[in-house]
């Protein structure tokens, strides 16, 4: 806070986290969905608990993967987990304009892909009538 | 004779379970070899530049995880399905089918399904294992105890498991801490070294997860016998207070029949 987190910045990183929210909202509602297809969730847990903590930078920052892999910092996980952190480490040195457009353009994707597949899986979907 | 044809009945509903539902099969064991991948894939990126961090090797951190694998891929082929189902069946009622059975309901409600695609997962870091094991060149002895450490994690894992599930005897709608067992486990594959001092002595004497995670790292380098001993009594502690947890919860069990 000492490196000149100001109102500006922090108006900026509470916006952008609004953003995210929206987005991982999104995916984990679209995940959510394979439940129509599946008759055990559990699996997921593991699974999906892995994959956030390597492509959210959790495990190790994702730099240390080098240049050809600076596409990952836009992955889903990333845009919740690692820019934040490494937008409130560094204020004022990186833009959130980029991350929060793709946070956007990957909720949009989410968003349509739920309406899709929910649509799909209704077709499944078996009541017991209670 | 009895408990082999209660096995073998178990056997063949889980099989034919397998059978049927053969979508969520291959995503469960997809899923189950991208964590253990991941995870391996994590430890030859932090050894990438360095011989040794902390004074362990990369092929002990590799052996570290995958005797966790290994106990975690054991517990889900005999107590994921149970326990996964026995939280929701306690809370709605649904515990008089195992209640009423001539066997003790504690195993029955846990270990009532195998699930099949864990055991590939289990021959897969099996493979692994067997790998970095002779990469280190450890005696039989010691394969013995990693054995031994791999089983007794197992039971840790079952026993911790059991006992925040009893929970919801007492609490309603405690199926928010559903796999923080393995939520922690997972985070505490590390040495435990890299944690601050607290958190070590919380997590080697409190709730021993530190200890599921480096004990076999201990025996390899022949280090603190009093803790793994510590740790073993633990177990066994904790196993007769989840029994007794079961049982003081059944008292408050309401059915919904």
């Amino acid at each position: 806070m000492a490196t000149g987190f100001n109102i500006l910045l922090l108006s900026h990183l509470l916006l952008y986290l609004v953003i995210a929210f929206f987005m991982f909202f999104n995916l984990m509602l679209l995940i959510g969905t394979i439940s129509f297809w599946l008759v055990q969730l559990w699996p997921l847990r593991a699974g999906i608990n892995a994959i956030y903590m390597l492509l959210g930078g959790l495990y190790f920052p994702l730099k240390l993967l080098g240049p050809s892999f600076a596409f990952l910092q836009y992955n889903p996980f990333s845009l919740v987990t690692d820019v934040p952190a490494r937008y409130i480490s560094r204020p004022g040195n990186m833009s959130l304009v980029i991350s929060a457009s793709v946070s956007m353009l990957w909720a949009i994707i989410f968003l349509l892909l739920f309406k899709l597949i929910f649509k799909k899986g209704q077709v499944r979907y078996e009541g017991v009538g209670l | 004779m009895r408990i082999l044809h209660i096995l073998s009945a178990i056997w063949k509903k889980s099989v034919n379970e397998f059978l049927i539902y053969r979508g969520t099969s291959l995503i469960t064991f997809l899923l189950a070899l991208i964590f253990f991948l991941i995870q391996i894939f994590t430890g030859h990126i932090y050894f990438a530049s360095t011989h040794s961090i902390n004074g362990w090797t990369q092929n002990q951190y590799l052996i570290m995880l995958s005797c966790i694998s290994l106990a975690t891929y054991l517990y889900n082929i005999f107590f994921i399905v149970g326990h996964e189902e026995l939280a929701s069946n306690i809370l709605n009622g649904n515990l008089d089918y195992y209640l009423m059975r001539p066997i003790s309901s504690y195993w029955s409600a846990t270990c009532s399904q195998i699930d099949i695609p864990s055991i590939f997962n289990l021959i897969v870091s099996s493979i692994f294992f067997s790998f970095y094991i002779i990469k280190e060149r450890v005696t039989g002895l010691k394969i013995l105890l990693l054995i031994l450490i791999i089983v007794l994690n197992v039971f840790f894992i079952f026993v911790l498991n059991q006992i925040f599930i009893s929970l919801n005897f007492w609490i309603n709608g405690l199926t928010a801490i559903n796999g923080i067992v393995e939520d922690s486990i997972s985070i505490a594959s590390r040495p435990m070294q890299i944690f601050p001092r607290i958190i070590q002595n919380i997590f080697t004497f409190v709730i021993p997860i530190l200890l599921v995670t480096n004990v076999p790292i201990m025996i390899l380098k022949g280090q603190k016998s009093v803790i793994i001993i510590y740790y073993l009594v633990f177990v066994l502690l904790a196993y007769f207070g989840s029994k007794l947890m079961w049982k003081k919860g059944l008292t408050r069990y309401s059915s919904a029949n």
